[in-house]
């Protein structure tokens, strides 16, 4: 059995102890003994089930941490590819607002 | 938060049809755009997964303590792997924005109205050397057919220039990207599953709490209405529990669309699945989360 099947047969024990009919059998018994060591049991095994969800959830987000670096350098070079379009426009609109005084000041000589 | 992840995707998907046949920069902006929705998606569904998980605590606490009055270690051991959950979910949260950053940041680049800026700007400058002209020897330099050609050729050299500098993104991080999708698609059925244990594990205790104990208690019952309100939202949990399931395909699709943008056969029929599947994680989330206010 894997991690990932035990994981999934604790979850499954887990919903058989919480059913109606367990819980009404535990509330109606009158031995205290039974009804502490019962709750007990049932506490340690919710335990271990997040425990696993867990260990599963963190061990996916330690790999993906590990490829942030990544991601920000893809962020910096689209910004760095986008600066440099907007770059080409800027300068088109200069060179034709030069031209166009250059024009300008032709017609005035 | 619906509407405008799903709007904001069909806009795309509107232009790639207008534009069909010329489509690559609009495959990487479906792909932008379906990328951008899916980290906002997942972003919900972690937040709605801490509130399940600490409801989900909250109900075994008094499930526990009906039977057997609890303890304040057992209300620790209890709570201690609710804290670690939610650590972990917050270092996911943080990560999903930053893939979410990346792909607007890629939507910025396909959106980019610097094309047409270009062509604007040609036609500014050829307009500028024609007044020269005309000074200079008393006709302009450039007729207006020559005008429009040098616009049109501006824009699609800018146009080009995007469309390299996306699939020099995309080609420098496919393995990264390609990695990233594969472990989206293991969180996705990781969260799924605790999500839907959590609801089950509820669902159990509060039928037992809210509508079977105050039903068979030899009382009647104090407030009626409320009773049957707990018994329909009891009994209607389980339609999230089945939503739950089919979000969970979102990931793989995701991937999917990832292949198929590299092969270059990105198609409206695979973003329209991804649509439907975004859909299924918000719609799951945003229950789960009005029913936890």
């Amino acid at each position: 059995m894997n991690r990932d099947e035990l994981l999934a047969e604790l979850r499954r024990l887990e919903l058989t102890l919480h059913s109606v009919e367990v819980q009404q059998q535990f509330t109606g018994e009158q031995d205290p003994e039974v009804r502490r060591r019962f709750v007990a049991e049932r506490i340690e095994l919710s335990r271990m089930v997040g425990v696993l969800t867990h260990e599963t959830l963190g061990s996916i987000q330690e790999q993906l941490t590990q490829l942030e670096p990544q991601l920000r350098n893809g962020i910096e070079d689209m910004d760095a590819a986008l600066e440099s379009v907007q770059n080409t426009v800027a300068f088109l609109n200069a060179l034709g607002k030069i031209l166009g005084l250059v024009g300008r000041v032709l017609a005035i000589v | 938060m619906r509407n405008s992840f799903v709007k904001g995707l069909a806009v795309v998907l509107v232009g790639s049809a207008v534009t069909a046949g010329c489509a690559t920069t609009q495959e990487y902006a479906g792909f932008a755009q379906a990328g951008s929705s899916y980290a906002a998606a997942v972003d919900r569904l972690l937040v709605a997964s801490r509130d399940t998980t600490i409801d989900a605590t909250s109900n075994r606490l008094l499930a526990n303590d009906a039977v057997n009055n609890l303890t304040l270690p057992q209300y620790q051991a209890a709570s201690g792997p609710d804290r670690a959950r939610l650590e972990v979910i917050e270092g996911l949260r943080l990560h999903a924005d930053l893939l979410g950053k990346y792909f607007r940041t890629m939507s910025k680049l396909t959106d980019s109205k610097a094309p047409a800026d270009v062509q604007a700007s040609l036609n500014g400058t050829v307009g500028g050397l024609n007044a020269v002209g005309k000074q200079l020897r008393g006709a302009p330099i450039f007729n207006d057919d020559a005008k429009a050609a040098i616009g049109t050729i501006g824009q699609l050299v800018v146009s080009a220039k995007i469309r390299g500098a996306l699939h020099d993104e995309i080609s420098a991080r496919e393995a990264i990207l390609r990695q990233e999708l594969v472990l989206q698609e293991q969180l996705l059925k990781a969260l799924s599953a605790a999500i839907e244990q959590d609801l089950k594990v509820t669902t159990q205790i509060r039928e037992q709490r809210l509508v079977i104990t105050p039903l068979t208690e030899e009382k009647p019952l104090a407030n009626p209405d409320q009773w049957v309100a707990s018994r329909r939202s009891v009994l209607l949990a389980n339609s999230e529990i089945a939503e739950l399931q089919s979000a969970s395909r979102a990931a793989r699709d995701m991937r999917e669309t990832f292949e198929d943008l590299v092969a270059g056969r990105l198609s409206m029929a695979r973003l329209l699945g991804v649509i439907a599947d975004l859909d299924s994680i918000i719609s799951v989330a945003e229950h789960l989360l009005a029913k936890s206010k």
